[in-house]
């Protein structure tokens, strides 16, 4: 089922709005992520859905349905909190089982469909066991599948692996793209991780502030941000900012006037400052810098250059350039990754329109 | 912590550390439990003396054939039963009220356990007045439905009633702040998760509050039944250092003081005490097995 907000507003007694005139509709069979810093109002627009908080304003539908008036339990919510709240005291079973048990569903029928769901999250083998026996990872697979257990509406997760070891973060969020998939449930995922959020997601949801900065696919995101919260926000490592002033005279040539006049921050992505020898996708400008640092992990090779006093960041160039410190490197840009933002902090110029 | 190999000289430093504790247990707990196990096996023994001519098991006959003693544990019996399981269920359900509750929830909490820090025999003497055939708030009360007074104290009829009121009345507070204690340790998540699941207000609190409240249900319930088992103070205040009406309210305890203090038979005494101390014990293993099975600690 599709979800629909309709100009809403959220705000506490004695508060400022938390949520400001919020609309979008979150598209139904997908996997939907709320991405932003802590304290933007992802964690209350998701209560809002869940129906444990009601808006101050505005309304909220459910496909056609108005439910704005409704709690959780009427709405059919299936949620997922980020210490999964797994009823310490019943088998891995009975939790799974608990939603149906609660609907008086007969037992024999409901730990039938416990098991079926235990398989589908893998964890049929942990059936008897007691949550405090279970690794984190697998009490997040009980905790999926108790919330799929009453076939909800939707499935909200709230920041689901916030508490998992790295390893086990990039395991679970791929699961949970399978479970989500495989189901077809219409999902809302909440996290802060930009990381997760690209790799997870059918959708992403930026907010800052009580507000939606971007709402797209994570390749759009990615490559057509919105404004310079988005652009920072998303990527790693954190997009360059520098002033445009600096590199004006570079970029008047292939950018119209008009941009040119509004231009204020120049935004290159650490990736698309390449070696002029690549000979596709380049924007026409010729560049020079030193090189302050180079730091190799693994595959990865992080290039520090100073360009007329500004630092960049710089992943576009390989081992086999052979770079040392101090060295002068001339440079250029990928038409993928390069923005200019006016000073009302929106992208306004994309070097792919180039 | 450097980790030191335990030596004679290390044990004899813990010993001393240990040895205030120690010497108090031992005089005053100890010694006394051991002494009078051995004075139950005592039938022929001169107390001023400390003179043991005679040891054998005529104690534990005697008291067994005693109508006196088979009356004093019917009674206790009846006392436990009557004020364990009420005062468990009336204190759960007193601390989830004042756990719902925000509003002079202190003041309310304050009131509830007065009864607790206040002394056994003040109380008992209000609680005369209260169950006073005449003059009593509790038979006036009852009088407003029509019920003709009741002599609580003087009835052997009611006396145990009378009785397992007030006690469970005393012991409410303290019963309360533990629930409390126990209620406030529950996650609020759990209550947020199961009305999500679908639960309503009885399946929260069946499926999740009890269950998860079991090792404090459990704690009260063993708290209560031992200082049920002992109970004495209470009875002989509210009966003017009598067992009640004939004898209605004489308990295990009250039966050991009356062999010990007034008739100095105290082998009689010492058997009657090592048979509580079996009873206890007994339920204490029941309890024990039971939690294993039924209590969930988390």
């Amino acid at each position: 089922m599709d979800v629909k907000f309709e100009n809403v507003s959220l705000a506490y007694e004695h508060k400022n709005e938390v949520l400001h005139d919020l609309r979008f509709v979150i598209p139904k069979g997908k996997l939907t992520c709320l991405l932003g810093p802590s304290g933007c109002g992802k964690s209350t627009t998701l209560n809002l859905i869940s129906g444990l908080l009601q808006p101050t304003a505005g309304k909220i539908f459910f496909g056609e349905q108005d439910v704005t008036k409704k709690d959780a339990l009427a709405r059919k919510v299936g949620m997922v909190f980020q210490n999964y709240a797994l009823y310490p005291h019943m088998t891995v079973l009975e939790n799974i089982c608990f939603p149906l048990k609660m609907k008086k569903i007969d037992k024999k029928k409901r730990n039938e469909r416990g098991e079926n769901l235990a398989r589908l999250v893998h964890v049929e083998n942990e059936l008897t066991k007691y949550p405090g026996e279970l690794s984190g990872g697998q009490q997040q697979r009980v905790a999926i599948a108790r919330a799929l257990a009453k076939e909800p509406s939707i499935l909200l997760l709230d920041e689901p692996l916030s508490n998992l070891d790295a390893r086990l973060r990039v395991e679970m969020r791929e699961e949970i793209r399978r479970i989500q998939k495989q189901t077809g449930v219409t999902t809302v995922f909440v996290t802060h991780d930009q990381d997760e959020a690209m790799h997870i997601s059918d959708y992403i949801m930026v907010l800052d502030n009580g507000q939606i900065q971007q709402f797209a696919d994570p390749n759009t995101i990615y490559d057509y941000p919105d404004n310079l919260f988005v652009a920072s926000f998303i990527g790693n490592p954190v997009i360059n900012k520098i002033p445009f002033s600096i590199l004006r005279q570079d970029f008047s040539p292939i950018i119209p006037m008009t941009i040119n006049e509004k231009a204020e921050t120049l935004l290159i992505r650490a990736e698309s400052i390449v070696p002029i020898r690549d000979h596709q996708e380049h924007l026409g400008v010729k560049l020079q810098g030193k090189v302050v640092s180079v730091q190799r992990y693994g595959h990865e090779m992080f290039v520090r250059l100073d360009v007329q006093g500004q630092e960049l960041m710089v992943t576009g160039f390989k081992e086999r350039d052979l770079l040392e410190k101090q060295q002068i490197l001339e440079f250029t840009l990928r038409t993928n990754g390069v923005f200019i933002a006016n000073s009302d902090k929106e992208v306004i110029w994309n070097a792919t329109s180039v | 912590m450097i980790k030191q190999k335990p030596s004679a000289k290390t044990t004899l430093i813990a010993f001393l550390y240990l040895s205030p504790m120690l010497i108090i247990i031992g005089t005053f707990y100890l010694y006394p439990i051991v002494m009078s196990f051995a004075m139950s096996f005592y039938t022929k023994y001169n107390f001023y003396t400390n003179k043991v001519s005679e040891v054998g098991l005529s104690n534990f006959v005697t008291i067994w054939t005693d109508p006196d003693f088979i009356e004093a544990l019917k009674n206790t019996i009846i006392f436990v039963v009557g004020v364990v399981p009420l005062s468990v269920i009336i204190a759960l359900v007193i601390a989830i009220l004042l756990n719902k509750i925000n509003f002079a929830a202190g003041f309310f909490k304050t009131v509830y356990f007065l009864p607790f820090v206040t002394s056994t025999v003040a109380i008992s003497l209000i609680w005369q007045w209260i169950y006073n055939s005449q003059y009593g708030l509790l038979d006036a009360f009852l009088g407003i439905f029509g019920i003709k007074p009741i002599d609580w104290l003087n009835d052997p009829h009611w006396a145990m009633t009378a009785l397992i009121i007030m006690t469970i009345w005393q012991g409410l507070g303290f019963n309360i702040i533990l629930f409390l204690a126990g209620l406030s340790n529950i996650d609020k998540r759990y209550e947020q998760v199961a009305q999500i699941d679908g639960a309503n207000t009885w399946q929260r609190f069946r499926y999740i509050t009890i269950p998860l409240l079991s090792p404090m249900t459990f704690l009260v319930s063993v708290t209560s039944i031992i200082s049920g088992f002992k109970v004495f103070d209470q009875i002989f205040v509210l009966f003017g250092g009598n067992p009640g009406p004939g004898k209605s309210t004489l308990t295990l305890v009250f039966y050991l003081y009356e062999k010990f203090y007034t008739e100095w038979k105290y082998g009689i005494a010492a058997a009657a005490g090592v048979v509580l101390f079996t009873l206890t014990l007994i339920i204490t293993v029941i309890q024990v097995w039971y939690s294993k099975r039924h209590v969930h600690y988390v």
